[in-house]
C-alpha cells in the first residue's frame, strides 16, 4: 500500500532525509519516530503529496501510495492530512459544516456523530474546540470523506491525558475499519503497542552544548506578581477563571497543570501582562514569556535578530543560541524552523533578555530528550539567579521535575499543590 | 427560536443593504448622521455593552477625521475658495510654513470641517454596519443564501472560507499586537516595532493561507447539495423579497 524506496529530501540547501526505505500494508498503523528536526514532517508532506506544489524541495528515490504517485492519490481523495493543531485545517465554520464539507449521506453522518460522541458540539465554532475535540472532528471528517490513508503530524502534542487515551481508542477503531494511518511522533512509548511498523529517523538529536548562563543576580524585593480575587472571561464567553489568588515570589518555579481548556494559558497571559483580569493584582520587575504558539511572538526575520530583540548583552545572546541548539541557524527565518526549534527559539529569546519572571507556556512541546535536558537546565539556572519561572504544562512528570509549587486547574478553579 | 433568527437575519440584511447605499452614495450630513445613529442603536440592541470599545474607537476616529480635515483641507490649498474660520499660521508669518504650504499658511476651514464630518460619518456607519452584520448573520446563513441564488460550489466555498478565516485572522492579529505591546526592545527597535508587528502579521497570515490551501486541496469545494439537507436555519425566500422591497423603498425615498 505504501512503499518508500531510497528516498532523500533536501530543503533550503540542507539534506533533511537521506536514503529512507519503508513499507506499510493496507489498514496498518505506521509510526515515523525521531527527534525534533529529523525530517518527520518532511516525510509526511511527501507521503501526503504536498511536495512540488507546496514545498520547494529536491527529492530523490521513490514513494508510492496505493500504487500511485502521492500527488495522484491526493487528487483522487484518498489521503487525509491532520496537522499538529487540527483546527488549522478545518474549512467549515462549525463542526456540522466541517463534517459535511464533502457532502456525506445522512445515515453515515448520524453513525459517525454517534460513534465520536459529537452531538453536543455540532453547532460549536471550530475555533472554540479543545485539542481533544478538534482531533475527534478531524478523524470523523476523514471517515465521512471516505479517505483511505490518514497522516497525523504529532497528534499527541496538544492533548491532555484524557484526550490522549481517547485518541488511542480512535486509532484502534480506524485500524479495525481498515484505514491506514501514518503517525509522526517523537514520543512513541504510548503508540508503540498500536503500531505495525516503526520507521526511526536520525536517532542522533541535536548536539547538546549546555551553557553556563551569565545571568545577573536578582534582588529579592517582594512578590513579582500578586493577585487576589481575580476572574477572567473572554468577550461574551463564560468565566474562564474565578476567584484566583496567586503570589509569585522571587526564585520560585511554579507549574500550572490541568486538562485542555482549564484556564492555564489564560492565567499565564494575565501574569505576563497580555490580558487584564477583574480583581486586584500588582506586578513588579521585568517579564518574558513564551506563547504556546511561539510563531505568533516572532517579530524579527532571522533567528539572531529574534534572540537579540529584547536583549542588550552579547554574551547572553551567544549563550542562548548555543544552549538551545540554534548556533549555525542564526540567519534562518524563524517561521521556517521545525516546531521543536521554534519553541527553543522562543526560549532562547527569553533567556537572552534575562528577566525577573519567565512565563513559559508548554515549553516541552515538540522536544526530544536533548531539548528537555536543555530546558530543564535553563530553568534551574534561571532560578538560581533569583528569577521566577511559571511553567504551563500538560506533562505532570515535567512539572514534578522542575517546580517547587504547582497549581492544578479544573473548570476555572485553581487548587494549590506540591508537585 | 427559528422565527427570531429569521427576523434577525432579514433585519440585518436589510439594514446592511440600506446602510451601505447611504454610506456609499450620500453626502447629506443629516442622512448620514441618522444612518450612523440607527446603526449604533441597532448594534447596542444586538450586542449591548460589548459595543462600548467600538463606540470609543469611533469617537476617536470622528475627532481625528474632523480635526485633520478642518486643518488640512485639500480645497484650501487647491484654491477652491474655502471659508477660513481660524488662522493657525497666516501667509508670510513663517518662512518654513510658507515654503511647505506654497505661501497659503495654515487655517481651520468650514468646508474642511464639513468634509471631515461627512467622511467620518461614512466610516462610523460602515463600521457599525459591518459589526452588527457579523454579530447577527452566521456564515451558515451566507452559504445558504449563496445556494438560493443558484451560484456554484466554488463561489460558496469562497464565501464560507472567507467567513471562516476573518475572525481567525483578527484573533491572530490581536495576539501579535498584544505580544508586540508586551515585548520591550532597546534603541532603534522601539521605533521600528510597529513595522515588525506588521511583518509578523503578514507572515502569520501567509502561513494560515498556506494551511487553508492545503486543506482545500484535500477536501475540495463545499458540497452544497448535501449541505442543503443538513442546514438548520436556511435563508428564506422572504428574505430575497424583502431585500428587493428595501432597495425599492430606498430608491423612492432617494
Amino acid at each position: 500500500m505504501l512503499i518508500i524506496r531510497d528516498f532523500s529530501f533536501s530543503y533550503d540547501g540542507r539534506r533533511v532525509l537521506d536514503d529512507v526505505s519503508w513499507e506499510l500494508g493496507e489498514g496498518e498503523v505506521g509510526i515515523i519516530s525521531g527527534p525534533t528536526g529529523s525530517g518527520k514532517t518532511s516525510l509526511l508532506y511527501s507521503l501526503a503529496g504536498f511536495v512540488d506544489e507546496y514545498v520547494n524541495a529536491k527529492i530523490l528515490g521513490e514513494i508510492k501510495v496505493f500504487g500511485m504517485d502521492p500527488r495522484e492519490a491526493l487528487k483522487r481523495g484518498l489521503v487525509y492530512y491532520v496537522p499538529q493543531d487540527p483546527s488549522v485545517s478545518f474549512l467549515g465554520f462549525d463542526v456540522l459544516t466541517e463534517l459535511t464539507w464533502k457532502g456525506p449521506d445522512e445515515d453515515r453522518l448520524e453513525e459517525v456523530i454517534e460513534l465520536f460522541n459529537l452531538k453536543s458540539v455540532l453547532d460549536k465554532s471550530v475555533l472554540n474546540l479543545s485539542g481533544g475535540e478538534a482531533q475527534k472532528v478531524a478523524i470523523a471528517s476523514a471517515l465521512l470523506g471516505g479517505y483511505k490513508l490518514i497522516v497525523f503530524d504529532e497528534p499527541l502534542a496538544n492533548l491532555d491525558g484524557k484526550s490522549r487515551r481517547s485518541f488511542l481508542s480512535e486509532l484502534k477503531m480506524l485500524k479495525e475499519k481498515g484505514i491506514t494511518c501514518v503517525i509522526a511522533e517523537h514520543r512513541t512509548e504510548l503508540l508503540e503497542s498500536y503500531a505495525d511498523s516503526v520507521l526511526p529517523l536520525n536517532e542522533t538529536p541535536y548536539q547538546l552544548n549546555l551553557q553556563s548562563f551569565s545571568f545577573a543576580r536578582k534582588k529579592a524585593e517582594g512578590p513579582l506578581f500578586k493577585g487576589v480575587d481575580m476572574s477572567f472571561s473572554y468577550e461574551g464567553g463564560p468565566p474562564v477563571l474565578s476567584d484566583i489568588k496567586i503570589e509569585v515570589q522571587p526564585g520560585q518555579v511554579i507549574s500550572f497543570v490541568g486538562p485542555n481548556g482549564s484556564g492555564k494559558s489564560t492565567l499565564a497571559k494575565i501574569i505576563a501582562g497580555m490580558l487584564r483580569p477583574r480583581g486586584r493584582y500588582q506586578r513588579r520587575g521585568s517579564t518574558s514569556f513564551m506563547l504556546q504558539s511561539p510563531e505568533l511572538q516572532f517579530l524579527e526575520e532571522t533567528v539572531y535578530r529574534e534572540v537579540s530583540y529584547e536583549a542588550n548583552r552579547d554574551d547572553l545572546i551567544s549563550q542562548s543560541l548555543e544552549h538551545f541548539g540554534l548556533k549555525g541557524k542564526e540567519d534562518r527565518l524563524p517561521h521556517s524552523l521545525s516546531r521543536g526549534e521554534r519553541v527553543r527559539l522562543a526560549l532562547a529569546s527569553s533567556a537572552a533578555k534575562d528577566p525577573d519572571l519567565y512565563v513559559l507556556d508548554e515549553p516541552t512541546e515538540g522536544q526530544d530528550r536533548a531539548g528537555i535536558i536543555a530546558i530543564t537546565d535553563f530553568i534551574r539556572q534561571a532560578r538560581e539567579s533569583g528569577s521566577s519561572v511559571i511553567v504551563v504544562t500538560q506533562e505532570d512528570w515535567f512539572a514534578r521535575q522542575v517546580s517547587d509549587q504547582a497549581f492544578v486547574f479544573e473548570g476555572g478553579i485553581v487548587h494549590e499543590a506540591v508537585p | 427560536m427559528r422565527l427570531s433568527h429569521k427576523i434577525k437575519l432579514t433585519l440585518s440584511f436589510s439594514v446592511l443593504l440600506l446602510g451601505s447605499l447611504v454610506a456609499l452614495l450620500s453626502y447629506n450630513v443629516t442622512l448620514l448622521a441618522t444612518g450612523a445613529l440607527l446603526a449604533i442603536v441597532y448594534s447596542i440592541a444586538v450586542s449591548g455593552k460589548k459595543v462600548i470599545p467600538l463606540f470609543k474607537a469611533s469617537l476617536w476616529v470622528f475627532t481625528g477625521f474632523v480635526l485633520s480635515q478642518a486643518v488640512f483641507y485639500w480645497g484650501f490649498y487647491a484654491g477652491s475658495g474655502a471659508t477660513v474660520i481660524l488662522w493657525l499660521a497666516k501667509p508670510g508669518s513663517n518662512a518654513l510654513i510658507d515654503a511647505l504650504t506654497g505661501g497659503k499658511g495654515v487655517a481651520v476651514t468650514y468646508q474642511g470641517a464639513l468634509w471631515g464630518v461627512i467622511s467620518s460619518l461614512k466610516f462610523v456607519l460602515t463600521l457599525f454596519l459591518a459589526y452588527t452584520f457579523s454579530r447577527t448573520v452566521t456564515p451558515r446563513d451566507v452559504v445558504g443564501f449563496v445556494k438560493r441564488l443558484g451560484l456554484s460550489d466554488e463561489v460558496a466555498s469562497g464565501a464560507a472560507i472567507t467567513f471562516r478565516l476573518l475572525p481567525e485572522l483578527t484573533e491572530l492579529s490581536k495576539t501579535i499586537y498584544l505580544v508586540s505591546r508586551a515585548r520591550r526592545p532597546h534603541g532603534i527597535k522601539r521605533v521600528t516595532k510597529p513595522f515588525s508587528m506588521l511583518k509578523a502579521i503578514i507572515y502569520a497570515s501567509v502561513k494560515r493561507a498556506y494551511t487553508t490551501s492545503i486543506a482545500l486541496e484535500i477536501k475540495g469545494p463545499i458540497a452544497l447539495r448535501s449541505y442543503a439537507e443538513v442546514e438548520k436555519d436556511e435563508a428564506t425566500y422572504e428574505l430575497t423579497a424583502l431585500l428587493a422591497f428595501a432597495l425599492l423603498a430606498f430608491l423612492v425615498v432617494w
